[in-house]
């Protein structure tokens, strides 16, 4: 021992003080999970990732009580993770928004005001804003942790209403490389199969995604597999950063960041070259593409593929590992009886995000593992409503709602006819996606912006950058939510929101699976659904527009009481209207069907009889999906009847390695990777006001190799500045063998200025699905001094 | 993996040694009595496992090799936080998750005469 019980105490009193101004922990309770003395429980789903936990909130005269699992239900069959047990404790947390917020000028303080003065405030805004720059200057900015009923309306608005395609949301950070493989490796967006797939697989190719910590009941799912079967199920691992999923592969591979399409070319390449693909499979579902979906022939393909040997492509991983260990995991992943791929944001926030998708989905199509039990290529949510509420919802610039691409005139009409507004109502051109939309802000071409429930302010890339428009005293910022975030703080005018279980809606998870959450308790204060406040917002607005078409966005919702009817009648419009014929037909999830589910209905779901039954496990599969059948046009037992590739083939693409945006060199000497940590979820505003969450990992901290802290002096505690050509952080050091050597590894959840990651990273984004690179840029590592006291930091 | 193991904590390095001494004495009482050693609210900002890998290595090993350890469930999800600190979980903690076995198990038992703590294996 190097101290002292006494000088450890005296240390560390000294900080105590320091460390809790301002500071608001609440007494706890404990979870009373199944103490049911006067207790109801209220079934929803969890709110804090993308994998649709079903839980129970127990309420007991109108206060949550505890949470726990729901073991009928077949996404967490009564697990839930850390985060998902805590979360209900933030409910009641004093720092809840109950009152609407406003200040003229940024630099003002807030002063409460009421909901009639607050809305009317909000329209004249957006009508000022629309009147000087029309619908380009105003934009909606939303979330995947949104319910589908609170985006739908949103958009709905801004496009029927304020004619404005300017609808992004947070997704773009995560999701849409994501949904940009799906699109042009399947047809269509969203997985195959699901997490019924796990229990059959015999191999688990898990690559750009910490499991373990971001998607914790999954990841117990897939340890049951591997444990229960050590010597028939493989678990491969490939990840710069050896994380706590690592503990269940077999193989684990790290590799340089930016490397990995190089790795999978690899794996592709000893699949032909061992006669490992499935020949058939191929011949009858696939085609091979290129650059701009030319199509090529295989040989063609194989051609492309022959540079791309294991020896070329350990090499150019940096040397790490064998070529012989691509050979090892090509063949467990082409030889198993089924193999299921997992990614996140490993795959997806990169510059070449899109072709890393394609190459994993060209992987599972050449060796057809694919649509058979135990197989999928299956791309893990960050968020619980990603899914359901953005990408099928129309939460994005390009698309409307029921995955209609808005440059489509076919599929403008059909909505404005859904809707009955005027042909010609939805703009033809894609608005601002994200990274545009806050550079329109910089420029201060966006004049009025709502962002709801999330908070670029810290979740931007560079968002030195970003925050400079968001200070602009000529752009003005509304803001729903249920806590003070680092947004709010930019904001003019803050409305409290209600929160989960405050109201009811919808979640799509991971896997095409809605769920309902229906109200179970009131919302502090004077907090209000998302849809209250855009229903009495928009009829403001029309007035002040004098515009009926935004009077008849309305129409359908007027007078509905907000807790459960208005959000069913939007849910109803949206699902009967728009999901008709889809490929997320979803008019047989009605909120009667979702109701008496433990687990929701996965799309497609055409009638209320076949969502009863749960909905379609496996997609385009003749008899198993309702809309393979109907959409039939062959005798083969797979139908691919996507939207997006109109020769009903899936396609297998060449794509070459490319460097990152940003890579080392003598100035910036170490790759920074970001990502996530268990206990915390996005920016901290809920998880870091939870004392169990908070204390487990009250600050960021940044991982360093210990040969590379050797090597720059740096000790475990020490502080370090990290920098980058676009800000610096100063973090304590965790020496640690988890990161490659030559990179290192901070968590992106806290909000203290100094600690906040994003200032460093970087905003190139994918040509395509235009998601900005947050996992790799490059830094300068420098030890600034010993241990410092340090103060967790929430706003 | 074994390099999992040669995690070195950083930032906490003096919670860790400090904590030591009290954190051996709590676990010579009575456990199901004994409240956590009283700490400052700087120590209380140390990850649990961070001071216990030290102060009860054999109890840390045990939990970090078992199926919690290895899906990440925490010390503060059974045994809570400063505050509501218990150092034997009741049946419903344990709930939270395994509701259904709470109705296959015999009720008046806690989930202890049958599990070993930590390892969570079934007693023989």
């Amino acid at each position: 021992m190097t101290q002292t019980r006494r000088e450890f105490i005296k240390k560390a009193a000294a900080l105590s003080a320091a460390s809790y101004v301002g500071m608001n922990l609440p007494i706890n309770s404990i979870n009373l999970a199944k103490a049911d003395e006067g207790i109801i429980w209220h079934r929803g789903s969890c709110r804090l990732c993308g994998v649709g936990c079903r839980v129970e909130l127990g309420v007991k005269n109108g206060v949550p009580m505890g949470l726990r699992g729901v073991s009928e239900s077949r996404t967490n069959y009564g697990y839930v993770c850390m985060k998902g047990m805590h979360f209900w404790k933030c409910m009641r947390h004093p720092d809840r928004l109950t009152k609407p917020l406003y200040r003229e000028k940024k630099t003002d303080k807030f002063q409460e005001i009421s909901w009639d003065k607050a809305l009317d405030i909000a329209a004249d805004q957006f009508a000022k804003a629309h009147k000087a720059g029309g619908g380009d200057a105003v934009a909606y900015y939303g979330s995947g942790q949104s319910q589908t009923e609170e985006t739908y309306f949103f958009q709905k608005i801004m496009r029927g209403g304020l004619q404005s395609n300017n609808v992004e949301g947070n997704p773009r950070l995560c999701m849409a490389s994501a949904v940009g493989g799906y699109l042009t490796s399947f047809g269509a967006d969203e997985p195959i199969g699901g997490y019924a797939d796990f229990e059959n697989a015999h191999c688990f190719f898990i690559i750009g995604s910490n499991t373990a910590e971001a998607h914790p009941v999954l990841f117990r799912r897939i340890m049951r597999r591997k444990l229960d079967n050590p010597d028939t199920v493989k678990v491969i691992n490939i990840d710069p950063r050896i994380s706590q999923t690592s503990r269940i592969a077999d193989m684990h591979l790290q590799f340089k960041p930016g490397t990995d399409l190089a790795l999978l070319n690899a794996m592709a390449h000893v699949i032909f070259e061992e006669k490992l693909y499935d020949e058939e499979f191929i011949k009858n579902y696939a085609t091979f593409r290129k650059d701009k979906a030319e199509q090529i022939t295989l040989e063609e393909f194989r051609a492309g593929l022959a540079k791309y040997t294991p020896e070329m492509a350990a090499k150019a991983c940096g040397g790490t590992f064998k070529a012989d260990d691509i050979r090892t995991i090509a063949r467990w992943f082409a030889k198993s009886e089924g193999t299921v791929s997992l990614w996140t944001m490993g795959l997806n926030q990169r510059k070449q995000g899109v072709w890393a998708n394609n190459l994993v989905h060209n992987l599972h199509i050449i060796t057809g593992q694919l649509l058979k039990d135990g197989a999928d290529s299956l791309s893990l949510t960050g968020q619980p409503n990603a899914c359901g509420g953005v990408r099928e919802g129309g939460g994005l610039c390009h698309i409307l709602p029921g995955h209609r691409p808005v440059e489509v005139e076919k599929m403008r009409r059909q909505v404005e006819a859904a809707w009955g507004v005027p042909e010609g109502r939805i703009p033809e051109k894609p608005g601002l996606h994200t990274m545009a939309m806050f550079s329109a802000i910089n420029e201060g071409k966006i004049k009025a912006i709502w962002v709801n429930c999330t908070s670029p302010v810290q979740s931007l890339p560079n968002c030195n950058l970003y925050n400079k428009g968001m200070d602009r005293e000529d752009v003005f910022i509304v803001t729903t939510d249920i806590f003070p975030t680092l947004t709010t703080e930019k904001s003019n005018l803050v409305l409290p929101a209600s929160f989960h279980f405050e109201k009811s809606g919808v979640y799509g998870c991971t896997e095409r699976r809605s769920q309902l959450t229906r109200k179970a308790i009131d919302s502090p204060g004077e907090a209000m659904p998302e849809v209250w406040i855009i229903r009495e917002w928009a009829k403001k607005l029309a007035e002040k527009m004098n515009d009926p078409v935004i009077t008849q966005c309305i129409k359908p919702f007027e007078g509905l009481e907000e807790g459960y009817e208005l959000p069913k009648a939007i849910w109803e419009e949206y699902t009967q209207k728009l999901t008709a014929n889809r490929d997320n037909d979803l008019r047989g999830a009605s909120y009667a069907v979702l109701e008496k589910m433990a687990d929701g209905v996965q799309w497609p779901a055409p009638t209320e009889e076949y969502a009863l039954t749960g909905g379609t496990v496996k997609k385009f599969v003749k008899g198993r999906d309702p809309m393979a059948t109907t959409e039939s046009k062959n005798d083969l037992p797979y139908q691919f009847y996507g939207p997006a590739h109109p020769d009903r083939t899936l396609w297998i693409w060449q794509r070459e390695q490319a460097d990152p945006e940003e890579i080392p060199d003598a100035d910036y000497p170490f790759y920074l990777s970001t990502g996530r940590i268990i206990d915390h979820w996005h920016t901290m505003s809920m998880t870091g006001r939870i004392p169990e969450l908070l204390r487990a990992n009250p600050y960021a901290y940044i991982e360093v190799n210990p040969k590379d802290a050797e090597r720059l002096g740096i000790k475990p505690g020490d502080m370090v500045e990290i920098k980058s050509r676009r800000g610096v952080n100063l973090l304590p050091a965790k020496v640690y063998e988890g990161p490659v050597e030559g990179m290192v590894f901070a968590y992106w959840h806290d909000q203290h200025p100094d600690r906040m990651i994003n200032k460093v990273t970087k905003d190139a984004i994918d040509p395509g699905s235009k998601e900005p690179e947050f996992k790799i840029c490059a830094v300068q590592v420098k030890r600034a001094s010993g241990p410092q006291p340090l103060q967790p930091y929430i706003v | 993996m074994k390099k999992q193991r040669q995690v070195r904590y950083a930032g906490l390095t003096l919670a860790i040694l400090g904590m030591l001494l009290l954190s051996t004495l709590a676990i010579a009482a009575d456990t199901a009595k004994v409240m956590h050693p009283e700490l400052s609210e700087q120590e209380m900002l140390t990850p649990c496992a961070d001071c216990h890998r030290e102060a009860t290595p054999e109890v840390e090993k045990e939990w970090f090799n078992s199926l919690h350890g290895i899906a990440m469930v925490k010390c503060y999800q059974c045994h809570g936080t400063f505050g509501d600190f218990v150092v034997t979980p009741s049946r419903e903690n344990c709930a939270t998750c395994h509701l259904d076995m709470m109705e296959k198990c015999s009720k008046d038992k806690p989930c202890w005469e049958c599990h070993v703590p930590h390892s969570f294996k079934e007693k023989k």
